[in-house]
């Protein structure tokens, strides 16, 4: 049996969950909880991508029901692993509701908004819509190492 | 005499609330839209799936009253998520 190199896959799971600081961390953690996180709403127009570090206002919907800075993110399922993939999913549907929402938006980035430093985790596209006094809801995929919404592999 | 009078208009006035919570509760859908509170029955009720660039599916629900928008849902069934690859550096 040869030894294997590679990022272990407990690695991946506990950088999800905080278990590491190999370098300094800014923020003050009082408990060791998961972090509440927040998902908010990009116009087609934006340019919100994998680069920004942090939740920004600049290209964020606006309009009737909706609130700068987007909704809380369900997160009753804890990331986990199959294989050497880590993969982390919001455990209910993202949902908007009662908006207005009249100019085209095609992005969603899913935030910690735990800290004064709202920093973000990911940002999803899809297809470009518009709502009108009504609801807008993000279904999660299926949360395994294959289609997960966050995976480190 | 006046207290049989007093009865009657009393039973008309509950058999008009009855009517008018049953117009309300039982019989008519009243649909939330820009334009405030409509009757199902008076708009178009129109659904539509597809399946966008991404691969994601998404349900739109699309209500009109004479022609106008005034309700148009939509939700997005993400089909898969991101993955971020991580990497060693061989010694």
């Amino acid at each position: 049996m040869a030894n294997t190199q590679g990022i272990t896959t407990n690695y991946k799971v506990e950088a999800q969950n905080g278990h590491h600081a190999l370098g300094t961390c800014t923020e003050t953690r009082t408990a060791s909880t998961k972090d509440n996180l927040k998902c908010a709403l990009y116009l087609v127009s934006a340019t919100t991508g994998p680069g920004n570090a942090v939740y920004t206002v600049t290209g964020e919907v606006s309009g009737s029901g909706y609130s700068a800075g987007g909704v809380a993110v369900t997160n009753a399922t804890a990331p986990n692993s199959s294989g050497t993939t880590a993969f982390w999913t919001p455990s209910a549907s993202i949902s908007f509701g009662t908006v207005t929402l009249a100019t085209a938006f095609d992005a969603a980035m899913i935030y910690n908004d735990q800290f004064t430093t709202k920093r973000s985790i990911s940002v999803h596209t899809f297809g470009s819509t518009t709502v009108t006094g009504g609801t807008f809801s993000l279904t999660m995929p299926t949360n395994d190492a294959t289609t997960g919404l966050v995976r480190i592999a | 005499m006046f207290d049989g009078a007093v009865v009657l208009a009393r039973k008309v006035k509950m058999a008009i609330r009855a009517k008018l919570f049953n117009w309300l509760a039982g019989d008519v859908v009243w649909i939330y839209t820009v334009k405030g509170m409509i009757p199902e029955k008076r708009m178009v009720h129109s659904v539509e799936w597809e399946q966008d660039s991404e691969g994601n599916f998404r349900f739109s629900e699309i209500y009109t009253l004479d022609g106008e928008l005034v309700k148009q849902s939509q939700h997005f069934k993400l089909v898969k998520g991101l993955e971020a690859l991580a990497e060693v550096q061989p010694l």
